[in-house]
């Protein structure tokens, strides 16, 4: 049972992260068709500003709120210089630019900081255990469920309610028609990367104080897990990528925890896997709206 | 209150339109109808600033808005109430609306247009939290014109609000447009029922192949031979 219990803790943990970059993954796709695959690389960002301001003498806080900052920074130039030039161009070349964009972040931060595997380490009081029950958890497992709870409970709200979440969401819906109501696209359009660029700055943070160990390709292939957990989700769909990214917590530490070693050295493959077989049951994913119009 | 002139719109080496020029006076109902491919759609969203004209000017109000944005032009009240209706499907009803009014600052306004819109489709006062999406064609044509309405037109443009719809509903639009018509609101009407848009309009152009081949007094038109022959289906 407490097994069971730490793998739900581990999961739920993994999965809050993968949320959190599924939603601005899901943002950026509702708006633009565009599957950003740098997405991923503002965890990077996020881990090496704040990492590179701690080791100035920057307060951890302080630190930690400047990375989020430097991170939705990077977000917004990436719209600014590589994606707005290319509005009007088709799937292909939006992808492959975001590929180059990827591969030119990790370089650029590989220039400065060495491709060296470093360590994030958050103050004693963050990273201290304590039992609760039979379970033992770091101070940090709890900040990161409430960090995450919270964001959530503010981006929906963002989204729900106020203008530029529902002129956002608008666009996603009929970009046209958005455009004929007097909605500024441009203005939507960098909303969803301010949201995509905080969110994914936050669960870099999270990544690297669970984990420790941070190099310049580590976005790489959580975000691409994290895509994965918004196509489950069903792509587009805000719920849907919180959910999806949940889910594949979970399962992915299941699998981890359950099977016999010789197995979950392919915890990755694994997620394709599940992947694959919830494309198989439903296409547009368990939140997914069906594309099909009613005339 | 709106003059079109030398209007030429390209789409890539296609031709759409080829310098169309005409008028809508201040709470005038004008018609443009023609054939599919004859331009009247692009005519509206060349109006509307989501297409660029190649050549040509379209005055609104007094100013040139060829090189404005599109929520500029509806800032300035021409809205455009699109072709195949357009909602926000995936959004509540109550959603669209705000949408429809998105620039507008003014609540009191804001307020009184609602009311206006739930007092001319009671079905969506009914239905506002629903999404949009599980509305029947013509709610959704209602839903389109009502969040117009939202925006506070001093002019509509209505692309093909009656295409796709049973007879009994076009009839229920085109009652929605002669009210709108006797609320003082100025209106050009893209229509491929030019029965019903020569019969609610002051004037009409027709357009052929990108070119207004004739114009006149609605109540002429419908009485002019040629005119029935090619476009009232003969008799």
């Amino acid at each position: 049972m407490t097994f069971f219990l730490v793998q739900l803790i581990n999961g739920l943990k993994m999965g809050s992260i993968y949320a959190l970059i599924a939603i601005g993954y899901s943002f950026v796709y509702g708006i633009l068709r565009l599957i950003n695959f740098a997405h991923g690389d503002l965890l990077m960002i996020a881990t090496y500003s704040a990492w590179a301001l701690m080791a100035a003498g920057v307060p951890v806080g302080l630190a930690i709120v400047i990375g989020i900052i430097i991170t939705l920074i990077t977000s917004l130039l990436m719209e600014r210089f590589a994606y707005r030039p290319l509005r009007k161009a088709n799937v292909e070349t939006t992808l492959m630019t975001s590929l180059a964009v990827s591969v030119l972040l990790q370089n650029i931060v590989t220039l400065i900081f060495s491709p060296q595997i470093k360590a994030f380490k958050l103050p004693d009081a963050v990273t201290q255990r304590i039992q609760i029950g039979s379970v033992q958890l770091q101070v940090l497992d709890i900040l990161i469920f409430a960090v995450t709870i919270v964001t959530l409970v503010v981006v929906s709200f963002l989204v729900k309610k106020t203008k530029l979440g529902i002129a956002m969401r608008a666009c996603s819906d009929n970009m046209t028609a958005a455009e004929l109501m007097g909605v500024n696209i441009n203005h939507a359009i960098v909303f969803a990367f301010v949201l995509g660029g905080v969110l994914a700055g936050i669960a870099g943070i999270m990544y690297s104080g669970e984990y420790i160990s941070f190099s310049p390709d580590m976005g790489f292939m959580i975000g691409v897990k994290a895509f994965v957990a918004a196509v489950i989700g069903g792509i587009g769909s805000f719920g849907g990528a919180a959910i999806g990214g949940l889910i594949l917590g979970i399962l992915e530490m299941f699998f981890a925890g359950y099977l016999p070693t010789e197995v979950t050295n392919y915890r990755t493959a694994f997620v394709f896997l599940v992947l694959i077989v919830v494309l198989l049951i439903k296409p547009n994913g368990i939140l997914g709206v069906s594309t099909e119009k009613r005339s | 209150m709106l003059r079109v002139e030398d209007l030429v719109v390209n789409y890539g080496n296609i031709v759409a339109l080829q310098g169309i020029s005409f008028h809508v006076e201040d709470g005038e109902t004008v018609s443009l109808i023609g054939a599919n491919g004859a331009g009247k759609s692009t005519t509206l969203m060349t109006l509307s600033g989501i297409i660029k004209p190649k050549t040509g000017t379209i005055n609104f109000n007094g100013k040139n808005i060829v090189n404005k944005k599109s929520h500029q032009i509806v800032q300035m009240g021409l809205i455009h109430v699109p072709e195949g209706r357009q909602i926000f499907d995936k959004m509540t009803i109550e959603e669209n609306l705000i949408l429809g009014g998105f620039n507008v600052t003014d609540h009191d306004a804001l307020q009184e247009r609602r009311e206006q819109v739930f007092r001319l489709f009671p079905i969506l006062k009914e239905r506002i939290h629903q999404s949009a999406g599980t509305l029947s064609g013509g709610e959704q044509q209602m839903l389109a014109i009502g969040r117009a309405i939202m925006a506070g037109p001093k002019m509509l443009l209505l692309d093909e609000p009656s295409l796709g719809l049973a007879p009994i509903v076009v009839q229920e639009v085109f009652n929605v447009i002669q009210k709108l018509k006797e609320a003082g609101i100025t209106i050009l009407l893209v229509e491929q029922n030019a029965n019903e848009a020569l019969r609610i309009s002051d004037r009409t152009y027709i357009l052929e192949n990108g070119r207004v081949v004739m114009s006149g007094k609605s109540s002429d038109l419908i009485g002019d031979e040629q005119v029935r022959k090619a476009y009232l289906g003969g008799e």
